[in-house]
């Protein structure tokens, strides 16, 4: 059964998030609509995937024609962190239902998940503390799914003003964003040597093969070598 | 209409990922140790060589840009990391021309 309390609490904790979210929200319709996305078309995708970086990954590689697979695997590759997300929390749903289980897995972007490993947590060995609970999921998702959709549809609706996107370096938002998001990862095991192959195998692959081919080779050499070091330190069970 | 149907295959890959942890976490137990870590590090590899190109391919003011936003990106924001980098680009580019 609902709890109003939880909910707002949920609300409130990724409120301040869901309005950083929202400027970004307002540079991928800029950029969607840079790249030639209708407003139905931006508004889909950032409706159905709700994953900031995946987004912005697909419109990097948004041409005519449509490179259709590319597309699908890079977003996969980059959503994959979810299974990691999911595998972690698997066991701390206990208050779900099956159903509220795969409603809530539609909502679980970055910081959702990062909020809700933190409610479970904080209501750890405390009897009174109801730990986490679907109305907290879905506080954080209220809070955070409608500005991130708005903003976009903003974004798609204004974005096409922009008349020389470069004077306002919008072709390099992609480049930082994702660097920066990079930089997020760094207290991981082995991330600099992760990175360095990567980017060795990468740009051996871009000199030679050309692009696309770097990605999949870069990748493919950085996740090879992450298991090579092998285990990952492990905060829980799962 | 091919891009809708893009849009559609996205959406359904995002939300397999995301229920597929839970769903492979009650079906066999925890994953294998070499396993998480090559997951591990799935998003840094594959971030770093969507990065790769427009740098190499950049000019001076792309590479100054970036490397000005690496270094700010250390300590700051994601927000305040971009404002700079981009300021940095816009008014090195106004430079260079």
């Amino acid at each position: 059964m609902p709890n109003t309390a939880e909910f707002w609490r949920g609300f409130r904790d990724s409120l301040p998030i869901g309005l950083a979210a929202g400027t970004f929200g307002l540079v991928y319709g800029a950029v969607a609509s840079e790249k030639g996305l209708s407003f139905l078309e931006g508004t889909l995708l950032t409706a159905g995937v709700f994953a900031g970086a995946s987004q912005f990954m697909a419109l990097q590689f948004w041409s005519d024609p449509l490179p259709f697979a590319t597309i699908v695997l890079i977003v996969l590759a980059v959503n994959f962190r979810h299974v990691l997300y999911g595998a972690s929390l698997s066991r701390k749903l206990t208050q779900f239902t099956p159903f509220q289980k795969f409603a809530a897995f539609f909502f679980m972007a970055d910081p959702v998940f990062a909020l809700s490993e933190k409610r479970h947590e904080d209501g750890q060995g405390n009897a009174a503390d109801p730990g986490l609970t679907p109305s907290y999921w879905f506080g954080l998702a209220v809070a955070l799914y409608p500005v991130w959709v708005g903003a976009s549809m903003v974004g798609l609706a204004f974005g096409n003003f922009i008349e020389n996107p470069e004077a306002f370096g919008l072709d390099f938002v992609l480049p930082i964003y994702f660097m920066v998001l990079l930089l997020g990862f760094r207290k991981r095991a082995n991330w600099l040597v992760v990175v360095l192959v990567a980017a060795g195998a990468g740009f051996a692959a871009l000199q030679t093969l050309g692009s696309p081919w770097h990605i999949t080779i870069g990748s493919l050499a950085g996740i090879l070598m992450g298991a090579f070091l092998g285990v990952a330190p492990d905060a829980d069970d799962a | 209409m091919e891009s809708i149907w893009l849009i559609l295959a996205l959406t359904v890959v995002t939300y397999l990922t995301r229920c597929s942890g839970h769903v492979i976490v009650s079906r066999f137990g925890a994953l294998h140790p070499r396993v998480r870590a090559a997951l591990d590090a799935v998003p840094a590899a594959v971030i770093t060589t969507i990065v790769l190109q427009p740098v190499i391919e950049g000019g001076l003011a792309e590479r100054v840009a970036f490397g000005v936003a690496v270094v700010v990106g250390m300590r700051f924001s994601l927000t305040v990391t971009l404002l700079i980098g981009l300021g940095v680009l816009v008014v090195m580019r106004q430079v260079l021309v």
